[in-house]
């Protein structure tokens, strides 16, 4: 392959790399179980990678027997790719699995001794979906309303509720039995119903006095009145939970007591009103916090035995649901994604369980701190003779609320191996100093944290520019979301232009990370106001126009009585026009019908109606007996419908490709049919919490700004980060439902209150931010509030006096609820932080966006684009007589070279294609023109593009190169791998033919030297950059570079630049020299090898020759074209330069 | 509709473009209290017994129910006991026999389900009326709801200037005004209405309030309703609401179908719109943005 850029799947050598010296004691060591509590971008699974390969390789340790744990397939297949890239095939021999996968792996490898039927399959959302709809009628309604959706759809109805509550139950272990014996009958969890109100009345009645002496001489009977309440309360389960709330507010009590007695006698000081925290703590005043209490102290404590019984009763009812729905994934041969862990988890309980762990002598596991309690059981059940190693970062645990159990990387880890060996990770290769400085000194606010990592930047690049900037959020209403100021930013960063900037940064460089979805809302639309790019990760879908037709195609192939989704298409796929939308739209006929059988001279513009109805025939015929991946694919190739998309679209429609190939059962799947329709509609409402999970990460974009939630961001980098509205209101931590039932259930019924979950969120908050903080390399860019501190003296003495007075047994404290991020964030920042408020993010330095000239005045973008509209309207309506020269729109960055031209990297085929056609050029690689519209009927060569078939072939040749795989067997099996991950399947017999084809040549005994060698070549101040396919040592003992063309093009060895390009490359590549270059044809005109050498005049010559077409390229034009018969590969061919005869052939850009 | 948005007409009603049915369920409930109301009152006569009423509009319910309810139409059905619960508890506390105001609705209903007709300045207008009663000074035109939130009222009576005035966007109020007018108006055209008579007219909305209580052995649901009368109302705006409906009635008859004011048509109307999804109108503004 030519020119472009590694594929992201490329497997990296990281030969050069020498670990560092945390790193190497750790690659060294031999001691396990080893812990390694590793910071953000400390390179642990680089670490953890060196370590396998140093078994495998230095300690003989067969790839086999150990078995690497990850979160993500991803990071698994990159782990086998990086074992392989050193060890080569033996890095495949590695188990390397998610925690998840493995699972599945030994479930299906033991599915008897599991008691499963072998055939089992992973149910997938729309089939959790289905059976959560056919349960429904299994809850018992008490407590819960039975509507399945109401106004908002199904996000707050029964189906969503059990949904929720069968993941929080199942991801801790907890089964329906258990809940059953928890919880008792309907009637015993009544019983407690209305205790915290007997509560709150005791208070009410007995504390009403008006100074310190009354109330204390009314604290033992509030004292005898609650051990009366308590005394009548049973010691199991639900019941022993309440007996233990009881016992708390005794104890508070008691304190109260101790405390005004002090008070009465002397050796204690109260603030006013102290007298009244007594009730207002037991819930006694009626409407919350009366005069003289602080209404943020948030401490009614009846409130937490209220919400505990209330999901208690929810719990009641949903649990037979939850029944109901393990049952029939069992009559279904189902196991859903968390009940993996369940099974997997049983089964290493088992007998059998020490032969599967027996498979392994090593256990590596990746992100330890994510684990829950399942995952810690099944690891160290796989564990053999305490080999294992494990790391992970206490700091970065943001899954708790999901249930991930942050204490098994700490406490429960120590507890399971007595001999734990711990080393640190702290040396940094990510970001600098001062973001990480901003990072250690930020988690420090973190109580409870109990290992201190303190992370350094090792071997920090040359940088000059701002590393940590601050924007404070405007008071006014203009801007509240501060969206207008991240846009400012971001096209400040994007131009350059100031000198606060060591750089100017590409799109795909900056990320927006956001705390909560909502927050990313108004940035989207401040970015699309402004033309920024952007890419959203799949759980921050928005509405976008394109996707919806597409979504409208689907729906009325499904119902074809949906009208609405009929002239959705037809409008906006097939641009009919308004008049001919109303013919269809009249009469009593469907308008399906209508449009596939009226005559054509009924309407305005025939050849639109003809093209949709030939289009919609179609599909209807398919639709029936296809599946609905098939039917999606043809839908896609029949209309071209992509063509309409913008870029943006296009993006956000792989959101929806993933939906569709995910549909239904594993074997066959379904046609399209309504019930899919349904589950579109409701997918999002019911799900909104899938993707949030630690075992999915998203597709980065290179050409966009990545907008995701921290939370998806996680184990990511980006040059710049950008977080949003960091307020104390924003970023409010929560307690969430059954926290309180689902640690009565796992921990025991007297820990239900041990611990104020809202803290406890709190702390995960600030975990969330410290790995939003440690995304940035250069810039991190935080964007908050202060927030209004109007607590007076006697509010804090208040606060105070509680914090001393409560005891240890009552977790929660005042102001709990209230994180005050803003204020830590500007109290840790050191004094060389930016505040780019009202410099970077009020205005943009330098012309960002350009302007627009027309007919002889400035104007600015938006007006240019509204005059443009103006413009097109009068054109339609017939208003515009002539066009004369000075009405042109004259855009100055594009025309004029009134700003530093676009920094360009030259490639060769962007120079060939320069000599070929400037104007081709111009589109292709210095504005990055979207191609023209092709019909997709007119394709030569089948089904498969050429390049399509190029590129898989040349990833097969470079990875066969890289695993020193010289039989054509190994190169079809890497091209059928490479193939089902690229999803390039249909390219796949036409590249087996282009290796037969290379194996019939001599060149595939050479020695292979180099494969897919990067170069930069400078030549008179322009940069030209490439790969070169492959150099091979001829049996003469001479270096030939060589080029492969998969393609049915010659290329004439006199003329193309393309070889003589390379051999200059070469030139500081090697220490011997390289004068032979060729082009091995491997496609239909192959198989053969044409090569030549060059002498250094003829080198000279071309040098000459590029550097005067560079210089050339300087001068951006559009106006410049050559037409000829490379516009049959052009992909701008449907414009007038463009000869009559050619229309768009499948070859382009070859 | 054309109050809510011009265009929303166009495709429903000039071009009646059919959209995928979502509100089928509260359709069919809508159908069953309309019809027990009516039958109840069809079989009362004046002197009826309160409890005989009352239990005839119970068993009327449970019949209607069985006719009209569709059991596809829930995703459960506990769902659908959960919605009859519901809808029985409007009936029941309706035609409660200790004060109910259903009861001297039914003893006094001279006419259910009726066609009425005005005209005014050429432009006519017509409409359904769920009942009509006779009461001590002429005639008292019922018109039932689910329920009466967001309607009409002597507070929100002066919205209607600010939709005339293209200021505010209050479809909602605006067509509670214009079934007012037609009802108060239309009924006089009727063969029951005698010269003088006073003309009334109220919503009345059967399950303003529910409450869902919770026992160990399952759900009690409970309902209550009251009415909204817009008689003075009207009178009060009656010039701002024959502005509206010439404005409307000329837009329909012209075929005006231009949704204006756009921004606040848009912002208002287009997320409840059946035909959002194929509207040129808010997609140009969206390829646009």
């Amino acid at each position: 392959m030519s020119d472009s850029e590694y594929p992201s799947w490329f497997p990296v050598p990281e030969e050069d790399v020498t670990p560092q010296p945390q790193q190497g004691s750790i690659i060294d060591s031999s001691a396990y179980p080893m812990r390694v509590l590793a910071g953000a971008g400390t390179g642990k699974t680089f670490t953890m990678v060196r370590k396998v390969e140093r078994l495998i390789d230095e300690e003989d340790v067969s790839p086999d027997r150990i078995l690497a744990l990850t979160f993500t397939n991803n990071a698994a297949d990159s782990m086998r790719e990086k074992l392989n890239a050193k060890l080569g095939a033996a890095g495949y021999d590695i188990d390397a699995y998610t925690y998840h996968s493995i699972c599945n792996e030994i479930l299906t490898d033991y599915a008897y001794e599991a008691g499963l039927d072998p055939d089992f399959d992973v149910a997938t959302d729309a089939e959790k979906y289905a059976i959560v709809l056919d349960v429904l009628d299994e809850i018992e309604y008490r407590f819960v309303k039975p509507n399945v959706y109401g106004s908002d759809g199904y996000a707050s109805g029964a189906a969503s509720k059990l949904l929720n509550f069968i993941g929080s139950m199942k991801r801790s272990g907890i089964t329906p039995d258990d809940i059953d014996t928890f919880l008792g009958p309907a009637e015993r969890v009544y019983g407690l119903a209305d205790l915290s109100e007997r509560i709150e009345d005791i208070a009410s009645d007995h504390l009403g006095g008006r100074s310190v002496s009354t109330v204390l001489d009314a604290l033992p009977a509030v004292r005898s009145d609650l051990t009366d309440e308590r005394d009548a309360l049973g010691t199991d389960g639900i019941e022993a939970s309440a007996r233990d709330f009881v016992e708390r507010l005794i104890d508070l009590i008691e304190a109260f007591e101790t405390a005004f007695e002090a008070h009465e006698t002397g050796e204690r000081e109260l603030p006013d009103n102290a007298y009244k925290l007594p009730k207002y703590l037991l819930g006694g005043y009626a409407s919350g916090a009366p005069t003289g209490i602080p209404d943020d102290l948030d401490l009614e404590l009846t409130e937490h035995l209220d919400s505990f019984v209330s999901d208690c009763l929810t719990a009641r009812d949903l649990n037979a649901g939850y029944a109901a729905y393990e049952r029939e994934l069992s009559e279904r041969n189902l196991i859903d994604f968390d009940g993996l862990v369940v099974e997997a988890a049983g089964l290493m309980d088992s007998p059998v369980g020490e032969e599967i762990a027996s498979r392994w002598d090593y256990v590596f596991c990746d992100e330890f701190q994510d684990t829950d309690r399942l995952q810690f059981d099944l690891v160290t059940s796989l564990v053999t003779d305490d080999n294992l190693f494990v790391v992970g970062d206490d700091d970065q645990a943001i899954y708790e609320w999901r249930g991930a159990h942050v204490a098994n990387i700490t406490d429960e880890l120590d507890a399971a191996f007595d001999a734990l060996t711990d080393e640190p990770l702290e040396e940094n290769f990510r970001s600098h100093q001062p973001i990480l400085d901003l990072a250690n000194e930020a988690i420090t606010k973190l109580d409870e944290r109990e290992r201190h990592k303190t992370l350094h930047r090792v071997n920090e690049p040359a940088y000059d520019g701002d590393t940590v900037a601050t924007v404070e959020l405007p008071d006014d209403d203009s801007d509240t979301d501060g969206a207008a100021q991240l846009r400012t930013v971001v096209q400040n960063l994007l131009s350059g232009g100031a000198a606060n900037l060591d750089t100017a940064y590409d799109p795909g460089d900056i990320a927006l990370l956001v705390r909560k979805n909502k927050h990313a809302t108004p940035v989207l639309e401040a970015f699309e106001d402004a033309g920024i790019p952007y890419q959203v990760a799949g759980d921050l879908a928005t509405e976008s126009v394109g996707v919806g037709t597409v979504t409208a195609y689907l729906k009325a192939l499904a119902r074809t009585e949906d009208e609405v989704s009929w002239n959705r298409i037809l409008m906006m796929r097939y641009r009919l026009c308004d008049a001919d939308l109303r013919t269809l739209n009249a009469g009593d006929d469907p308008l399906v019908e209508t449009l596939c059988d009226a005559p054509l001279d009924e309407f305005d513009e025939p050849g639109r109606i003809s093209e949709a109805r030939d289009h919609v025939t179609e599909l209807l015929e398919a639709r029936d007996a296809a599946s609905l991946r098939h039917l999606y694919r043809e839908l896609k190739d029949i209309t071209n419908i992509e063509w309409y998309l913008s870029e943006q679209e296009r993006r956000d429609l792989a959101q929806l490709d993933d939906i569709v190939e995910q549909y239904g059962d594993s074997a066959v799947q379904p046609p399209l049919n309504p019930e899919f329709i349904d589950s579109l509609e409701h997918y999002d409402s019911l799900f909104d919490e899938s993707g949030a999970a630690p075992t999915s990460q998203p597709d980065v974009a290179t050409d966009a700004v990545n907008i995701m939630t921290i939370h998806k961001s996680k184990g990511l980098d980006f040059p710049v980060v950008l977080i949003p509205q960091v307020t104390a209101d924003e970023w409010a931590p929560s307690s969430r439902a059954y926290d309180a039932l689902e640690t009565g259930l796992t921990d025991g019924s007297a820990e239900v209150f041990d611990e104020d979950y809202v803290t406890r969120d709190a702390r995960e908050t600030r975990r969330v931010f410290h790995v939003g903080i440690t995304r940035a390399e250069d810039i991190l860019v935080l964007q908050g509030k202060s927030d209004r501190d109007d607590t007076d003296e006697e509010e804090d003495l208040i606060s105070n006096a509680v914090r001393e007075i409560l005891p240890a047994r009552i977790p929660w404290q005042p102001g709990r609820s209230h994180l005050p991020i803003w204020t830590d964030v500007r109290e840790c920042l050191s004094d060389n932080a930016a505040d780019w408020t009202d410099t970077l993010a009020k205005e943009t330095i330098g012309n960002v966006g350009g302007s627009v000239r027309h007919n002889g005045s400035e104007l600015t973008v938006q007006a240019a684009r509204d005059r443009v509209i103006d413009l097109a309207t009068m054109s339609t309506s017939g208003e515009i007589e002539t066009i004369s020269g000075n009405s042109r729109l004259n855009v100055k960055s594009l025309s004029g070279p009134s700003k530093p031209s676009p920094s360009l990297s030259h490639s060769y085929t962007s120079l060939a294609s320069y000599e070929e056609c400037p104007r081709s050029h111009y589109l292709d690689y210095v504005v990055n023109a979207f191609r023209d519209y092709h019909d997709t009927g007119n394709t030569t060569g089948g089904d498969v593009s050429q390049r399509d078939i190029g590129l898989l072939f040349h990833d097969v040749a470079e990875q066969a190169a890289n695993k020193n795989a010289p039989r054509r067997e190994e190169w079809y099996e890497i091209g059928e791998r490479l193939a089902s991950h690229q999803r390039a399947e249909d390219a796949l017999p036409a590249v087996k033919e282009c290796i037969d084809r290379y194996f019939e040549l001599d060149l595939a005994g050479y020695e292979i030297i180099d494969a897919e060698r990067q170069f930069e070549l400078s030549i008179d101040g322009h940069e030209l950059i490439g790969f070169i396919d492959a150099v091979y040592r001829t049996p003469d003992d001479e270096l030939l570079v060589v080029d492969y063309k998969a393609t049915e093009r010659h290329r004439d060895l006199q003329k193309d630049k393309q070889l003589p390009i390379y051999l200059l490359a070469c030139r500081d590549m090697y220490d011997e020299p390289v004068t032979r270059a060729g082009y091995t044809y491997v496609g239909n005109i192959g198989p053969k090898v044409e090569s030549r050498s060059f002498t250094e005049s003829e080198l000279e010559a071309v040098k000459d020759s590029i550097s005067a077409s560079m210089n050339l390229i300087a001068e951006f034009t559009y106006s410049r074209y050559t037409a000829g018969d490379h516009c049959q590969w052009c992909q701008h061919n449907q414009l007038p330069c463009s000869p009559d005869s050619f229309t768009r052939g499948t070859g382009f850009g070859e | 509709m054309y109050a809510t948005c011009p265009r929303q007409y166009d495709y429903g009603y000039a071009q009646d473009v059919n959209a995928p049915d979502r509100t089928e369920l509260y359709l069919n409930q809508g159908t069953i209290y309309h019809a027990t109301i009516e039958a109840v009152c069809d079989a009362t006569d004046v002197d009826d017994d309160a409890d005989v009423i009352h239990d005839r509009a119970l068993r009327m319910f449970a019949e209607t129910w069985e006719d009209h309810c569709n059991p596809a139409d829930y995703a459960s059905d506990a769902h659908q006991v959960y919605q009859r619960a519901e809808n029985r508890a409007g009936v029941n506390a309706f035609f409660d026999p200790d004060g109910g105001t259903g009861i001297d609705h039914a003893r006094h209903s001279i006419a259910t389900e009726v066609w009425v007709e005005c005209e005014r300045d050429g432009r006519g207008l017509h409409g359904k009326v769920d009942n009509v009663l006779r009461t001590d000074d002429g005639l008292h035109v019922i018109d039932y709801k689910r329920n009466t939130h967001g309607m009409l009222s002597s507070r929100t009576a002066e919205y209607l200037d600010g939709h005339l005035a293209g200021e505010a966007h209050e479809p909602e109020r605006v067509k509670n005004a214009f079934q007012t007018a037609t009802y108060v108006e239309g009924v006089k055209n009727e063969s029951f209405y005698e010269d003088g008579m006073d003309t009334r007219f109220s919503f009345y909305g059967l399950l303003n309030n529910t409450s869902f209580e919770s026992t160990p052995s399952g759900y009690d649901v409970s309902a209550r309703g009251w009415s909204r009368e817009t008689t003075e109302i009207y009178e009060e705006h009656y010039d701002t609401i024959w502005a509206l409906i010439r404005d409307a009635h000329d837009g329909i008859t012209s075929e005006a179908y231009e949704p204006v004011p756009f921004a606040l048509i848009s912002e208002e109307a287009c997320s409840g719109c059946e035909y959002a999804e194929m509207c040129a109108d808010r997609l140009a503004e969206e390829v646009r943005r």
